[in-house]
């Protein structure tokens, strides 16, 4: 007398008892917090600024603003899809589904190149200020130099990249006071540090005390496109994540609260935090070569490690634990979206069945996530040891990955949703103009700076054969890619003969 | 009248290896109770403070499909003639998800796998949660539960001061319904010299019960060597009271129940703690919530 058979599955969405992901339940402060952690400002800046830097001098306020503007249209239309096509794998997914299956695994494939190169220079980041804020415990400086030994660097890298492996292996997650903490302890320290820095100005005592000038927010003062889109490529790493805001309210699909608010208040704390620790550094430091000036490629690869001290006495042990936790809590998160990827992937097909294994102890992706951490692992590895501008130039080759993977899932809205983007003026603009205009500019972006990366003074002047060091890697991770593809297509040809098809539900 | 306790029997399935004792606990209760068994899979759900960077999107429809396939191999290990149901839920833990199943499903008993035994105590974060939260009795299989176990001893573990416990009352409960003999254990150890006594060991039958009741004395230098002292019967199953700390109604783990937990080889059966603490109630081991709006005909009349 067995009773009918088969589960009965309760999607997310129609289970009413299930804890609603709602920005509604959230809030529009839970939001911004949300949207404040997934860019990690402390470790952003501080990865990225000396690069940007180098690139368009004093004109950093103008770079991060508009290079701000992309990512805003791109996002409007990656709502857009998130809103169809709710499954994961975003751009493997949508790119699949509306340019077809080769499209789709190499839009992927930039995705995962970028997450592993953020893996990389994440943990990289971090091994740095593990050393420093030791060293600044316990005062013996001998400690902070323990980074440039590349063995030790190595391994603690390693180690750090397998804790994190194994912390999102085994799905623990982030409690919301942690967040909460992490999140305003950031924020707090960099603006404590651009508050101290324009106080040293204006006592006389910075580094190198340059004027504000409303040319820094001039976006045409910029000496040429090259090193304009090499500014905004990196600009776009930096602001890379903070989209999640405006894709959070898909979850809770049936709920009428809008997430608008909360996505304008996220926009706007992040673009002014940037602006205000940018101004602070550029007033107190310039963009001189000298020892503190964002100019000097010494500094430029970690410039919080270096002007922390100068800038904000002995409370620059709050920033080393600023920057140290940020990129911890990061990457942690960031482990979770190459594994997540690589399952879709294997889910679907397109990669080995091996990666759709899922454990069931944990429900996390096992064997991706071991993969992920092996290769972003030996990546960093072999980066060490080949370059010593290891974090610099994996920014650089991150933000191009960036633009090109988001160019790509731009271009897939606009193509996905071609017929009923007519409909209205809002669908107009949010399903084809903002994310046309956003990719095109975000490919024009891309392509520009693989043609500049060829020269070898470009970045952090890292070259091997008197190329690039940055190219090289661009075109490693291609050529990687289309092997891998064609590997793929050889042993596992129905994902790439089949319709691609996914979950659809229906848009407004 | 007999009256039975245990209507439906609730599985927290999983796919793993613990998931597999629980399982055959499971199949076990059932089909000596006569219940009904209910299979349930939790998918977790990401909070919203634990967002992956940079978004790649939601994997819960992909790990869903995953649990269909982990419940259909655990839907061919059940037994023909086992009524049963399959439910796949998704919760923002897998304690909150089990938890608001058996609300839902007027579970009578909850089980679960957890890896216990051979001095090993459990390690999934789910189990210690249910352990301290749980509204209905939980049971925990030992890893290599196997599925043809049949239920032949009800256990019920009482201190030597309160013999008459609610433990008492539900093992005679439950051993009628699963035809089993009842055997009350006290533990002692000599350390703390707790439940120290001098009651004889021989058979106390309770006026109004038809069954033998045993009684044992499991002493030991430690907790660990008196439960070692025993000599468990393969079919058995111990039953054990909250802690005090316990919420009306509610589970928790007290420190001699963890303690005997650890090392032993048979299930124990967590029961809440009593909803009134004199109730002359003998269903003490069902705590669903009085709704006179109860449309199971099945269910037990209200209290």
């Amino acid at each position: 007398m067995s009773e009918p058979r088969g589960p009965v599955v309760k999607a997310p969405g129609q289970h009413t008892h299930s804890k609603g992901l709602s920005v509604g339940s959230i809030g529009a402060l839970g939001a911004v917090v949300i949207g404040v952690s997934t860019i990690a400002p402390a470790y952003t800046l501080s990865g990225a600024l000396g690069p940007t830097a180098s690139a368009v001098g004093d004109h950093l306020p103008a770079v991060l603003i508009v290079g701000f503007l992309p990512m805003l249209l791109v996002a409007l239309g990656y709502r857009q899809l998130n809103r169809a096509m709710p499954d994961a794998g975003t751009t493997f997914t949508w790119a699949s589904k509306a340019f077809g299956p080769w499209i789709g695994w190499m839009g992927s494939w930039g995705l995962l190149a970028a997450t592993i190169l953020v893996l990389s220079n994440l943990a990289g980041i971090a091994v740095d200020f593990f050393y420093l804020a030791i060293s600044q415990i316990t005062g013996v400086d001998s400690i902070a130099e323990l980074t440039r030994n590349v063995p030790v660097n190595v391994v603690t890298c390693v180690i750090f990249m397998a804790a994190a492996a194994y912390v999102s292996y085994r799905g623990m997650e982030t409690t919301k006071t942690v967040q909460y903490v992490l999140v305003s302890f950031q924020v707090l320290v960099l603006l404590w540090f651009a508050v101290a820095a324009f106080r040293q100005v204006s006592a006389g005592s910075a580094f190198d005390a340059t004027a504000f000038s409303w040319e820094w927010f001039n976006p045409f003062g910029i000496e040429s496109f090259s090193a304009f889109s090499a500014g905004i490529a990196l600009s776009v790493f930096i602001y890379w994540g903070w989209d999640v805001v405006l894709t959070m309210n898909e979850e809770s699909r049936g709920t009428t609260t809008t997430p608008g608010r909360a996505a304008i208040l996220t926009i706007l704390v992040v673009v002014s935090l940037y602006t205000i620790v940018t101004l602070g550094a550029l007033t107190f430091a310039g963009v001189s070569d000298g020892e503190y000036g964002l100019g000097n490629p010494e500094i430029q690869e970690n410039v919080f490690a270096a002007l922390a001290g100068p800038v904000m006495g002995p409370m620059a042990i709050l920033m080393s634990l600023a920057v140290l936790s940020s990129s911890a809590a990061s990457l942690q998160s960031t482990m979770i979206s190459p594994a997540r990827t690589m399952l879709a992937m294997g889910h679907y097909g397109a990669l080995n069945r091996k990666y759709s294994q899922v454990s069931p102890r944990y429900q996390t992706p096992a064997y991706a996530t071991v993969v992920a951490v092996i290769i972003a692992s030996a990546f960093y590895v072999v980066m060490r040891i080949i370059s010593e501008n290891v974090l610099w130039d994996t920014i650089t080759t991150l933000g191009m990955m960036v633009c090109f993977y988001y160019g790509i899932t731009a271009l897939a809205c606009v193509w996905y949703f071609r017929h009923e983007a007519t409909a209205s003026a809002g669908a107009f603009f949010n399903k084809l103009l903002a994310p046309l205009v956003g990719g095109i500019l975000l490919l024009i972006f891309f392509f520009q700076t693989i043609w500049d990366s060829m020269d070898p003074d470009y970045g952090s002047g890292s070259e091997i054969g008197g190329i690039g060091l940055v190219f090289i890697l661009g075109m490693l991770v291609f050529t990687l890619g289309i092997a891998a593809m064609f590997w793929q297509h050889h042993k596992r040809p129905e994902f790439f003969r089949q319709r691609f098809e996914t979950t659809e539900f229906i848009t407004d | 009248m007999v009256e039975p306790t245990i209507h439906r029997v609730a599985v927290g399935f999983g796919g793993d290896e613990r998931s597999h004792d629980a399982l055959a606990l499971g199949i076990a209760l059932a089909r000596s109770a006569g219940a009904r068994l209910d299979l349930i899979l939790v998918i977790r759900q990401d909070s919203a403070f634990k967002q992956e960077y940079p978004p790649v999107g939601s994997v819960v429809g992909i790990i869903a499909e995953q649990a269909q396939q982990w419940i259909a191999e655990a839907e061919a290990v059940i037994p023909a003639g086992i009524r049963h149901h399959s439910h796949i839920r998704p919760a923002g833990s897998v304690a909150e998800g089990l938890v608001s199943a058996v609300q839902e499903l007027d579970s009578d008993v909850l089980v679960t796998g957890s890896g216990i035994g051979f001095g090993r105590i459990m390690t999934h974060p789910a189990v210690t949660a249910l352990l301290h939260s749980s509204p209905v009795p939980v049971a925990l299989a030992p890893s290599g539960y196997r599925t043809n176990t049949q239920i032949t001893d009800v256990m019920a573990a009482v201190s030597a001061a309160h013999p008459d416990h609610q433990v008492t009352r539900a093992s005679e409960a439950w051993a009628r319904q699963l035809g089993a003999a009842v055997t009350r254990v006290t533990f002692e150890d000599k350390e703390s010299g707790s439940g120290a006594g001098s009651a004889g060991a021989d058979p106390a039958p309770d006026s109004g019960s038809a069954q033998s009741t045993t009684r044992l004395y499991a002493t030991g230098r430690t907790l660990r060597h008196a439960v070692d002292s025993v000599d468990w019967p393969r079919g058995g199953i111990l039953l054990i009271g909250s802690s005090p700390l316990a919420r009306r109604r509610h589970i928790f783990l007290g420190m001699t129940a963890a303690r005997v937990l650890s090392h032993l080889p048979i299930p124990m059966i967590l029961l809440p703690r009593e909803p009134e603490p004199t109730a002359p109630e003998p269903r003490t081991a069902d705590t669903r919530e009085a709704d006179p709006s109860e449309p199971d005909p099945s269910a037990s009349p209200a209290r």
